[in-house]
């Protein structure tokens, strides 16, 4: 059965579709590194920026730097982080030398109830005595000044006035440090991973961080025979059967493409609007009162900075926006010659977003934590909370919210957008979540081995400090894509175009069959910080293996024939397959075994042809 | 806190029973009048309900001529304010008025408990 193959459209399509690849978060890991444990025990550690390999039977060590994040929880509870450590530390302090204070008063009190009778037991006792108070007043003399101290030498005749001192103050730095404490029990540290595909997410287990199950343990074998090779023919013949011709199939990609595009168009406009709102926000902040204050400098010039930023940006755009407004409508050949053009200004208008995206995010996410900081400072400062006065407050806490509600959290959707032009994951289960506490941050793993992840899907993963359920800043990681590294066995199914070796007239011209294909691969393993193997290799992707394909050749018709032979029922080939680009292209040599013919063929691999978006492509028997 | 009487007579058997005792470490203030009393009303804080601790306030230098009392005496001359004894009456420590606080006084009194 031979049908027509509209490659061209298909490639172009395929092209388009290849461009909108995963969505980018911006690389803000903020407290957040990860390492790959590779299945050998290996420990590669993952750059923060670009998409990282990892392999699909890895685990990742997420290492959440414990006082970075604590900082940021600090923040989110408006407690001053730098206050809690030193007051801790001069509670133990106090609570030593008070013990020290009591055993030197204890003994007082065993001499007085019990004096020493004979001299030895008094030169005894001496000893003891003086050495336990040589240890109450060496502790005494880390925490006070001399003067402090004769003052305190002078109030007690014994130790106990010294201890009720200390208990005083001991218990003032408990109370401040329980305030502190019910602020900080009220925030979080959350983090979170998914598996993602092509719009399809799941949320992965992070251990001590949510209650989702584990997940049952799954290495997979790279090497491993495969036993549904079978199974992926009959379904690529299924699949095939149901689609008329290759051309519905492309006709179908197309409008996907198509829709795709004008997804894109619909998100550079909100992008445009998302801007536009920015320089508007940093001119407000300019005039509020804060901004003349001496502390406000550095807030001033950061805004300054973003919106300065952002105008560059804008003006980049301008022309890009106006043509992209103007595209309502177009088909997919113009989008396509339109954004392929290097000299449109669309392209040059996703250009320069994709140039400054990144930068403009971050410091927009920076914003925020920069204007509490910058509260707390007026605060508890009362003399520049008067020189400000209430409104300086009331502003920058609009400016937090403004800048939170319309930048940053935005601004990550914008970042999207811009990056994947469609895609991204949106980390929708939060049921499971469990926030750690302040002093509870941990470090946690993503175990691919038990996630139901496969090679090119991409895992995100992300982490926020949460204020009573709701997230104050968020740091967001690049996606790491899952690979096969090393040897392994990578089983398809596919398209081919066959042949047979001794070509009668009767013969269709290269009929579409569809088949299944188990070939050995290498995968180039990457290197600590890096993020990917050999690029070259991992690009050509030899193959070489098993080749099984459904036909429709027909018997051979020898000279001499009276009569023409039955064509079977079913006909079953299986061959040698070469693979190039993973199993993008393939081509070998195989047998028909009903119909005892030879043939070689060509072919393209349905995985990739899937991932183009192409649903399928030719019909099968 | 033991105040040794000016004159020789009465102050001799008071300086004697200091010496003879054996359970207290005694803290001798050496220096007489105002400055004295300010010296001896400090010690005393810091040796008052301590079972091993006594201050003695020699009122007159003249009585540490007085035979027995060599060591403080020599301590005077050398210009110390205050001198600290073991139980077992042997020099621990001395200090001159310059360097006496309650925290030097505090110092010398475990210092003597210590030398024990």
């Amino acid at each position: 059965m031979t049908k027509r193959h509209h490659l061209l459209v298909a490639a172009s399509a395929a092209a388009f579709a290849a461009a909108c690849g995963p969505a980018l978060p911006k690389p803000n890991l903020g407290p957040v590194s990860a390492v790959e444990i590779t299945e050998s025990g290996e420990a590669l550690a993952i750059p923060p920026t670009g998409i990282t390999e990892v392999d699909v039977n890895s685990s990742i060590q997420l290492k959440i730097d414990k006082a970075a994040a604590q900082k940021k929880l600090a923040l989110a509870a408006g407690v001053d982080s730098g206050k809690i450590e030193p007051l801790k530390e001069r509670s133990q302090k106090l609570t030593k030398i008070i013990k020290s204070e009591r055993n030197a008063l204890d003994g007082l009190q065993r001499i007085v109830e019990s004096p020493p009778k004979t001299l030895e037991e008094t030169r005894k006792a001496l000893r003891t005595q003086g050495a336990l108070e040589q240890a109450a007043l060496d502790a005494l003399e880390q925490i006070r000044t001399r003067e402090e101290l004769n003052q305190l030498l002078r109030n007690s005749n014994h130790y106990s006035v010294v201890i009720t001192e200390l208990e005083i103050e001991n218990g003032k730095l408990i109370e401040e440090l329980n305030a502190l404490t019910a602020k900080l029990s009220r925030v979080g540290w959350r983090v979170q991973a998914v598996l993602y595909n092509r719009g399809s997410e799941h949320a992965l287990h992070l251990p001590g961080y949510d209650d989702l199950p584990e997940g049952e343990l799954n290495v997979i074998n790279k090497l491993a025979i495969p036993t549904n090779l079978l199974a992926v023919l009959d379904r690529t013949k299924a699949n095939t059967a149901e689609l008329e011709d290759l051309k519905d199939a492309l006709n179908k990609a197309r409008a996907k493409a198509e829709q795709r595009a004008k997804d894109v168009r619909v998100r550079l406009l909100k992008v445009a609007e998302q801007l536009e709102a920015i320089p508007k926000i940093v001119d407000d902040a300019k005039k509020s009162p804060w901004a003349g204050i001496e502390r406000g400098k550095q807030l001033r010039k950061d805004l300054e900075e973003l919106g300065g930023l952002v105008k560059t940006t804008l003006a980049a755009c301008k022309a890009g926006f106006a043509q992209a407004r103007s595209l309502d409508g177009a088909s997919l050949g113009e989008l396509v010659r339109v954004t392929a053009s290097s000299s449109s200004p669309l392209r040059q208008c996703l250009k320069a977003l994709l140039e400054s995206s990144s930068s403009i995010v971050q410091q927009a996410e920076a914003l925020p934590s920069a204007v509490q900081e910058l509260q707390q400072a007026i605060e508890s400062d009362s003399e520049l909370a008067k020189k400000v006065g209430g409104k300086a407050l009331a502003d920058l806490s609009a400016l937090s919210a403004k800048l939170r509600a319309d930048t940053a959290l935005e601004l990550m959707s914008w970042w999207n957008a811009v990056q994947g032009l469609g895609d991204g994951p949106v980390f929708g289960e939060t049921e499971h979540l469990k926030d750690r506490a302040y002093s509870d941050v941990a470090d946690t793993s993503i175990e691919l081995t038990r996630s139901a992840r496969a090679r090119g899907d991409y895992v995100y993963y992300r982490s926020a400090s949460v204020n009573s359920g709701t997230v104050t800043e968020r740091f967001s990681s690049a996606p790491l894509r899952v690979v096969t590294t090393g040897w392994h066995v990578n089983v398809s199914g596919s398209v081919v175009f066959v042949r047979a070796l001794e070509h009668q007239a009767q013969d269709s011209d290269f009929p579409a069959a569809p088949a299944a294909t188990a070939a050995l691969h290498y995968g180039s393993r990457r290197g600590s910080n890096e993020q990917h193997g050999s690029r070259f290799w991992n690009f050509v992707d030899p193959g070489i293996g098993l080749h099984m394909a459904y036909l429709d050749l027909g018997p051979k018709a020898s000279t001499g024939d009276t009569s023409t032979k039955s064509d079977p029922a079913m006909e079953f080939g299986v061959g040698g397959v070469v693979q190039l680009f993973g199993d993008v292209l393939q081509g070998g040599i195989a047998y028909d075994l009903q119909a005892a013919r030879s043939y070689w063929f060509f072919g393209i691999g349905l995985q990739t042809a899937t991932n183009f978006g192409l649903t399928t492509s030719v019909s099968g028997k | 806190m033991v105040i040794v009487p000016k004159a020789s007579k009465r102050a001799e058997p008071v300086l004697k029973q200091l010496r003879k005792q054996r359970s207290h470490c005694t803290l001798y203030v050496l220096v007489p009048g105002d400055d004295g009393a300010q010296i001896a009303s400090d010690a005393d804080i810091r040796a008052e309900n301590h079972p091993f601790r006594k201050v003695a306030w020699v009122t007159n230098s003249a009585t540490l001529a007085l035979p027995g009392c060599e060591v403080l005496e020599k301590a005077f001359v050398e210009g110390a304010a205050i001198c600290v004894m073991t139980f077992d009456y042997r020099l621990s420590s001395t200090l001159a008025v310059e360097d006496v606080d309650l925290l030097a006084i505090e110092k010398a009194f475990i210092k003597a408990q210590m030398d024990a």
